[in-house]
């Protein structure tokens, strides 16, 4: 690796935010109310951590790829948990469904992470900034750019969630991207 | 509907909230249409600058946010995603079935520290 001299973990640890927005936005947002993506993140880093000598790349790109498929394992594994507990609250049936959606997402993914290389590493730079970036702004905030830009919400949606009016989510979003943009265009 | 006796920044909002809705019934409307929704407000300037900027934000966002979905998602799960969440319906039936779950869990497979050996049992409560 580049980072020879650097301890795994370190390396590892600059991609925490970006493990957790790579969750999230792979949770059906009906499931992100119960499970929470920065615990299975956190397990995540603690088993790469674990089983570093398992890893055999020499490339970053590697490296992150291998998270990657050990995240999408945890999140399997944390939605067939869901899928057991589920089982004592008939109401929750409906969750059913939104588990099945989540389990073939999660497999497509880890079919891609098969078979790509990763030449992905080009544009994964990007992608770690705009996590890095988003976990920096206010929660509200937040959370409504991933409702609206992740999940497919409506404006109305978002605010009948957040209990907020629908140009207070609006404005949310125009702050969080304006706030993005700032910290984006520093680090450009 | 604008009202042009609010703050400039509400209205602006409103505006948004609008531009939200265009897109979401999946029309995208360009800088000049979204305007052109309220020639009252045309000779607004400062509203016109920051309907500019705010589209250039989300710009900014879809561009990073593009790069976060190539390092992990195929095309196409996307709106696999959206049509999930838009039909919370309890009835409908669990077409994905069990199947692609178990081939997850091939023996051979690798999970964490563990490597999936051979299937013990299958039950009610799943497969072990």
């Amino acid at each position: 690796m580049n980072h020879a001299a650097e301890n795994l973990e370190d390396v590892v640890e600059r991609y925490r935010q970006y493990l957790v927005m790579l969750a999230d936005r792979q949770l059906d947002s009906r499931l992100r109310g119960k499970l929470d993506a920065s615990d299975v993140v956190q397990q995540t880093l603690l088993e790469a951590h674990q089983n570093q000598e398992q890893f055999r790349g020499t490339h970053e790109g590697e490296l992150v790829a291998w998270l990657r498929k050990i995240l999408a394992h945890n999140l399997l594994d944390a939605i067939r948990g869901l899928r057991r507990e589920k089982r004592d609250v008939a109401r929750e049936q409906s969750i059913d469904a939104v588990i099945e959606t989540s389990s073939v997402r999660l497999e497509g993914w880890l079919a891609v992470e098969d078979s790509t290389p990763s030449q992905k590493f080009t544009r994964q730079e990007e992608a770690v900034q705009l996590a890095d970036a988003m976990a920096r702004l206010p929660d509200a905030q937040r959370e409504a750019l991933i409702l609206k830009n992740w999940h497919g919400w409506t404006v109305p949606e978002i605010a009948q969630h957040m209990g907020r009016s629908s140009t207070a989510i609006a404005g949310l979003l125009k702050r969080g991207l304006k706030q993005l943009r700032q910290q984006l265009t520093e680090s450009e | 509907m604008v009202d042009k006796t609010l703050p400039a920044d509400e209205r602006l909002n409103q505006m948004l909230v609008e531009y939200f809705d265009a897109r979401d019934s999946g029309r995208t409307p360009s800088r000049d249409e979204l305007l052109a929704m309220h020639p009252d407000l045309s000779d607004d300037s400062d509203l016109s600058e920051q309907i500019d900027e705010f589209l250039d934000n989300q710009q900014l966002f879809d561009r990073f946010s593009e790069a976060l979905e190539v390092t992990a998602i195929s095309a196409g799960q996307d709106t696999a995603s959206v049509q999930g969440r838009a039909t919370p319906d309890p009835s409908r039936p669990t077409v994905l079935g069990g199947d692609h779950l178990a081939a997850m869990f091939e023996p051979g497979v690798r999970f964490g520290d563990y490597e999936i050996l051979e299937e013990i049992a299958r039950g009610g409560m799943g497969v072990v």
